[in-house]
């Protein structure tokens, strides 16, 4: 079976302004247009890592150490 | 003794002729202020400082004197990154937001560090709410590098690293999250400790992160970085994720790395930096060579994308901290931390728990490296030199200008996100005389192995020991 990639396309100041307004946060499209190339680049290697994830079905997040006093070096 | 070399004592030096009652607590306060005094204006490494400290050296003094020694720091002026709270002690984790804040409780750290009888010298200054790594803080002040003050200490605990490279305090502690103690403790030429996740607590201490976030020292040496280690580390009741292992003294650390297998992961850890990075870092692994160390180069499949999975995490998780503030009081953020909390407002939740597990996922490669092949990786702590001060770009390599924010995360992710501990040491100088680091990951709560191979180089090298210019 082919694999569905996940899509990007370029994230413009008003896709901006309407994931703001869905988040309750106030933003002028002053803003929204300083945001924009960065954020852009964040979600397109966000996108690609989520996918690469995507495909590891049995990794979940674990982000502490056992407190193993053996473990000590 | 002169105000001078007192100022160059160790802080282990300067707490034995303290126990030896050779040196006054109130010399080294009265030093340190000094010092602070003639140096602060052009640094901005402080945001406070206490200048009552002079009186509780005093009673420090009397307390010796008695015959009362309090702890393995006694009398030792430290300073303290000013994201941890201090009881009536203003606290404002360089922002504008929380200008006026006087806290009712000190950190955990903090009722550590003075029950083992450290003076509290000052708190430093640091990117706004720690969320970036220059330290050009919009009201405090850009903190500069004492080794060339046209350039930056890096951040976020720029003004720690700062403070304790000009002689100002025996140590300090900053905060950690994506590399905010190994990057300034690297381009101000002093070692930096990020401790294993759950070493240290966070108590008291103001996040940027809550997953990946953690106190640790900053200091000249190895082995005073392992001393106010031991100060600071252990379970804290207060702090749920801390972990019941016992801490680490200087006694046990074993400098000798006959044997050692250091890991190196040549496609990335030698790609993309500065070339004085580079040749200083490759010469510090030829000197473990030489002590009997063996290099073990291996390829790591899935490095690639820590620093997206480090970026999505870091926004995250500070956005929800400053969510209220965010809509209440925007115009009192600096402008970059404003759009940096933005932005992290507006990335998806799926984004971020996919950043979560490949933490889990490049963690279990770094233990199975451990478990397989090595005891240590070494790596830069980052690919370039000090920069401009305010300089939000940065050239690496082909004149090409990059983005600073991922550009200096990209040796410090991937302990930030496997909650690795990983230690900064100074390994050389660029033409400029600007100094280099060298970042040095270890197992998991082996702080003690991790300080054991730093003091190994400082042995043998002599880096630790120079001074910067500008503090002389």
């Amino acid at each position: 079976m082919m694999k569905e990639s996940i899509v990007v396309q370029q994230i413009g100041a008003a896709d901006i302004m309407s994931l703001a307004r869905s988040a309750g946060l106030p933003l002028t499209a002053d803003r929204a247009a300083l945001l924009q190339p960065t954020l852009d680049a964040w979600l397109r290697d966000a996108k690609a890592l989520s996918q690469k994830m995507s495909d590891l079905r049995d990794v979940s997040p674990v982000l502490s150490f056992k407190h193993d006093v053996e473990s000590e070096g | 003794m002169e105000a001078a070399n007192v100022l160059e004592l160790s802080l282990a030096n300067a707490a034995a002729l303290v126990r030896d009652k050779q040196v006054s607590p109130v010399e080294l306060v009265e030093a340190c202020l000094q010092r602070i005094e003639s140096t602060d204006d052009t640094l901005r490494a402080y945001i406070t400082v206490f200048k009552d400290a002079v009186e509780v050296a005093r009673a420090s003094e009397a307390l010796m004197m008695a015959g009362h020694q309090l702890g393995p720091l006694h009398g030792v002026p430290i300073a303290l990154k000013d994201n941890i709270a201090t009881a009536g002690g203003r606290t404002t984790a360089g922002s504008k937001i929380l200008a006026d804040w006087i806290p009712d409780e000190d950190a955990t750290v903090v009722k550590r560090l003075r029950s083992s009888g450290a003076i509290l010298i000052g708190k430093t200054n640091l990117h706004e709410f720690a969320w970036g790594g220059t330290s050009a803080n919009p009201h405090y002040g850009f903190v500069r590098n004492p080794w060339d003050p046209t350039r930056f200490p890096a951040g976020s605990s720029g003004g720690s690293g700062a403070a304790v490279a000009a002689r100002t305090c025996y140590g300090a502690l900053g905060t950690d999250t994506g590399g905010s103690i190994r990057l300034p403790s690297a381009v101000n030429g002093i070692v930096g400790l990020r401790p294993t996740i759950g070493r240290v607590s966070n108590a008291g201490v103001i996040p940027l992160a809550w997953s990946m976030d953690t106190v640790g020292p900053m200091t000249r040496t190895v082995q005073d970085c392992a001393l106010l280690l031991g100060s600071v580390a252990g379970h804290d009741p207060a702090d749920q994720g801390t972990a019941a292992v016992p801490a680490v003294y200087p006694k046990e650390l074993n400098a000798n790395v006959e044997g050692l297998r250091i890991g190196v992961i040549p496609d990335y850890f030698f790609r993309h930096l500065q070339p004085a990075v580079e040749r200083n870092v490759r010469a510090a692994l030829q000197i473990y060579q030489d002590l009997g160390a063996r290099i073990v180069e291996l390829e790591m499949q899935h490095i690639h994308g820590n620093i997206s999975a480090q970026l999505t995490v870091e926004a995250c998780e500070p956005s929800a901290y400053h969510q209220g503030w965010l809509r209440e009081r925007p115009e009192d953020y600096g402008e970059d931390v404003r759009q940096l909390l933005e932005m992290g407002e507006l990335l998806f939740a799926r984004d971020y728990i996919q950043a979560q597990r490949y933490r889990s996922f490049l963690r279990e490669e770094f233990l199975n490296a451990f478990n397989r092949s090595v005891d240590v990786f070494i790596c830069p702590t980052l690919p370039f030199t000090a920069t401009e001060v305010g300089a939000t770009t940065v050239v690496i390599e082909n004149g090409q200008e990059e983005d600073m924010l991922s550009a200096i995360m990209q040796f410090t992710g991937v302990p930030s996100l496997t909650g690795l501990p990983s230690l900064n040491v100074p390994c050389g100088f660029d033409e400029s005389g600007l100094p280099t680091g060298m970042q040095i990951i270890g197992r998991p709560f082996g702080e003690a192995a991790l300080l054991g191979v730093g003091q190994a180089f400082q042995s043998a090298t002599d880096f630790h020991t120079k001074s910067p210019r500008f503090a002389l």
